[in-house]
């Protein structure tokens, strides 16, 4: 009996490690040789299902996507380099600042950015001597504070920190880094999605619909929360907003610009910063042009834009995400980058 | 931080005007608004006698809407003309923050007409932010009566696209003067006051921030000012803060060769682990164009150096590219060869510095085999514009800075095989402000590359 014990212990507490440190190779037990690190396509070789989230991600795009080029001028603008372009962070420091690096730029924020520790080794979600990169499990990896240096520059970390998500544990990566399968063995997703997936903008706030008072002969309120972003919605500065419009439910007309979430960049002094903080809930009265109470069926959209421009606010929706593949978003001089992430109709037959 | 930076005193803080002061304070303000010539100028020396509370008071009354206009212009005149040391931050602080054109233009000129220097810096930053044109323009001159040029970019712009032809007008005068004005050889730091320095070192200090917006604004200022502070960078560059010393080291190769005075600071950071990479990029960049042996040989050795780290292997080659002496060819030549297939970025690096350095001009029709090997390196910049892995962006702005000095050799002796570059600019420019929904970053780098190939190949040997 207490060999049979033995072993359930041992199973229980090989489990309970790989429950807290994620996902397990699964490798040869044999020790392996350390190899060097130079270029994220070194890690590709036996991390092919991570290496291939990365690389559809933003991180893997902060150097060479289109959007980043357009606003940088091909990083003409240096001051953006130290982000895009880092050095590892555990060199840097958690928590610190990063500072860029000379080499590899085009890997933007790569494995090695996070997975790179001082003397050489690879920081991990657990410890093996056997498997090639000798991987440390490396709790550091998976707070809050190991975003921050990158993250925090317009406090997006600290709106964390500020909020109840941050009290109740539920970190950075437990929204943009998912367990793959639901469970820590199977390891989490490397995507880093965000602002760049419809899912998690859907997710982040509900929009609704009332009438002022309750009343249904009154004008309606259009309701706003932040549910889900553990941040304000969107977060960081300069290009992201998100905007919502209105016109008359069944109307192929022109749309009216209700309210516009955004902080602006750090040139438009003149401009407020009207982000959604965490766990908000705003209102917005809808009315006409002479300023009276919209009573009759509306349509309302919520668009989401990486870049805060429209060619004409009237008809944001020619400025949506093109359908084809093929057409690149970011060649014309008002990027065609809006996304629909709610769109309701309030009164009438819905 | 610096000791010279802990050293500095506080900033004096106004105080207020006593209240019993403040009807005092209105009429004499009333006296120098209906009066002209000496009496207005001792109407201004009698409020200043008032304290220095009064030139908070005078702020108050500049930005009092429900004064006259005539008040609230005097009260910026008094405030400027007194060339108090009270005055002299609030006078910034409109530049910075006064809500009206005509208050942050009136600031500037007053500004300029100070003799101390300790203003500068935050005048430099304001040319980052300032939107109405007309500020500039005196912002820049406010700058250039103390020898400081970080306007004249500005100016360019408002010559060059300004609604207003006034304002163009001005513009292009102001430039003239200011550029008629230099004197001074390139790099040559000028003596400026302590208050300067001390400003100076407070921005230097921000360099060391988390918040990259401090940081920023203290790079934009440093770079801005140039060959004057070089020397400070040069210190910072041993400072005990990482981010200071790397920033610092930025600033001095963002400002071109008007840091060479560093370069001797710069060569002695080329061992350290974390500076030498950015080193030795800022160390070919502050002696660029320049006869500096020192410079080019230590990088020429890095590049060689295989024992090297290859950050700082990839610096140096960086730094032979922006250095661009001739007497680096062979050696650039050499390294490209020998990386070309085991690390293609360094490579592309060495490909640029053999494009930087217009090898396409060393060309030498006696020895058809160094030809070759230049035009190798021609065409590995050809298709560093559409390889993966590879920056195309990073080749681009060679090939962007190659056009003009190749087309202005062309005119000076028969090089048929520069004749391309002639019309290459035009070109290339006009792929990239080519817009169509077909047209991504991608497509243009790869257009630009049939550009090139078209001219270019046919010439390679």
């Amino acid at each position: 009996m207490k060999p049979i014990l033995g072993l359930l212990v041992l199973a229980l507490a090989l489990w309970g490690a790989t429950f807290l440190f994620g996902e397990s190779d699964g490798g040869p037990t044999l020790p392996a040789p350390a190899v060097s690190h130079s270029s994220s396509h070194n890690c590709a070789e036996c991390h092919a299902q991570v290496f291939e989230e990365w690389s559809s991600g933003p991180h893997a795009d902060s150097w060479t996507g289109a959007a980043v080029r357009k606003l940088s001028g091909d990083f003409s603008n240096q001051d953006c380099i130290d982000c895009h372009a880092p050095q590892p962070v555990f060199v840097t420091g958690i928590a610190e600042r990063v500072l860029p690096r000379i080499e590899r730029r085009v890997e933007g924020v790569d494995c090695i950015t996070c997975h790179a520790l001082p003397d050489g080794g690879v920081a991990g979600s657990f410890t093996s001597e056997t498997v090639a990169c000798r991987p440390e499990a490396t709790v550091a990896l998976t707070r809050a504070d190991f975003c921050a240096g990158c993250h925090d520059q317009h406090q997006t970390v600290q709106q964390w920190r500020d909020s109840r998500w941050a009290a109740e544990g539920i970190d950075c990566i437990d929204c943009h880094m998912p367990l793959r399968d639901g469970t820590p063995s199977g390891g989490r997703r490397h995507g880093m999605h965000g602002g760049t997936d419809l899912v998690m903008l859907q997710s982040a706030v509900e929009v609704r619909g009332s009438r002022v008072d309750d009343d249904p002969a009154n004008g309606w309120l259009i309701e706003i929360e932040n549910v889900g972003a553990g941040h304000s919605f969107p977060t960081d500065e300069r290009s992201r907003a998100a905007d919502l419009f209105w016109r008359p439910a069944g109307s192929e007309g022109a749309w009216t610009h209700l309210h516009r979430f955004r902080s602006p960049y750090r040139y438009e002094t003149d401009v407020p910063d009207t982000l959604l903080p965490v766990h908000a809930t705003e209102r917005y009265a809808v009315l006409d042009a002479d300023d009276a109470p919209v009573t009759g069926p509306i349509e309302v959209v919520l668009l989401y834009k990486r870049s805060p421009h429209y060619r004409d606010m009237t008809d944001p929706m020619q400025d949506l995400w093109p359908e084809d593949p093929g057409v690149d978003p970011y060649a014309t001089d008002v990027p065609r980058d809006a996304i629909v992430v709610h769109r309701l109709v309030l009164g009438g037959d819905q | 931080m610096d000791a010279a930076l802990a050293a500095a005193p506080a900033a004096p803080v106004p105080e207020p005007l006593p209240p019993e002061a403040l009807d005092e304070f209105d009429h004499l303000l009333g006296f120098v608004v209906s009066s002209s010539g000496a009496l207005r100028r001792a109407g201004a020396e009698d409020l200043w006698r008032l304290g220095d509370g009064v030139a908070l008071a005078l702020v108050d009354a500049l930005y009092d809407t429900e004064r006259t206009t005539d008040e609230r212009s005097a009260a910026l005149e008094v405030l400027g003309s007194g060339a108090h040391d009270a005055a002299n931050p609030l006078l910034l602080e409109v530049l910075t923050s006064g809500p009206d054109a005509w208050m942050r233009s009136s600031a500037a000129w007053y500004l300029g007409e100070l003799v101390t220097e300790g203003w500068i810096c935050d005048a430099v930053l304001r040319l980052k932010y300032e939107t109405d044109e007309s500020v500039v323009v005196y912002l820049a001159q406010a700058l250039g009566k103390h020898d400081v040029l970080a306007g004249l970019s500005g100016l360019r712009v408002i010559s060059r696209s300004s609604w207003s032809e006034q304002q163009r007008t001005t513009a292009e005068a102001l430039i003239a003067e200011l550029t008629a004005e230099v004197e001074v050889p390139v790099g040559e730091p000028q003596p400026r006051d302590t208050a300067f320095d001390r400003a100076v070192w407070s921005w230097i200090a921000r360099l060391g921030e988390f918040q990259l917006r401090g940081v920023d604004d203290a790079r934009f200022i440093l770079t801005n000012l140039g060959a004057d502070v070089a020397p400070h960078l040069a210190r910072a560059l041993s400072d005990d803060d990482r981010y200071v010393r790397l920033h610092a080291c930025q600033c001095l190769e963002r400002m071109g060769s008007k840091g060479s005075s560093a370069a001797d600071a710069l060569v002695e950071q080329l061992g350290s682990q974390d500076l030498g990479p950015h080193a030795a990029v800022a160390l070919g960049t502050v002696t660029q164009d320049s006869v500096h042996d020192r410079a080019r040989t230590l990088l020429l050795e890095l590049v060689h150096n295989e024992a090297a780290s290859p950050g700082l292997r990839l610096g140096a080659a960086r730094g032979l590219a922006r250095h661009r002496s001739r007497l680096s060819l062979e050696g650039v030549l050499t390294q490209f060869e020998r990386e070309r297939e085991r690390w293609p970025e360094l490579a592309q690096a060495l490909a640029e510095a053999a494009v930087s350095i217009h090898a396409l001009e060393e060309r030498d029709l006696a020895d058809p085999e160094r030809d070759r090997r230049v035009d190798a390196a021609y065409r590995f910049a050809i298709a560093c514009l559409d390889t993966p892995g590879l920056d195309p962006a990073s080749t681009g702005a060679v090939w962007e800075e190659s056009f003009l000095p190749s087309s202005a050799a062309l005119n000076q002796a028969e090089r048929p095989e520069l004749a391309p570059f002639e019309t290459l600019e035009a070109d290339w420019n006009a792929i990239g402000e080519r817009r169509g929904p077909e047209f991504g970053a991608t497509a243009m780098w790869r257009a630009r590359k049939a550009l090139l190939e078209s001219a270019l190949v046919p010439v390679l040997r």
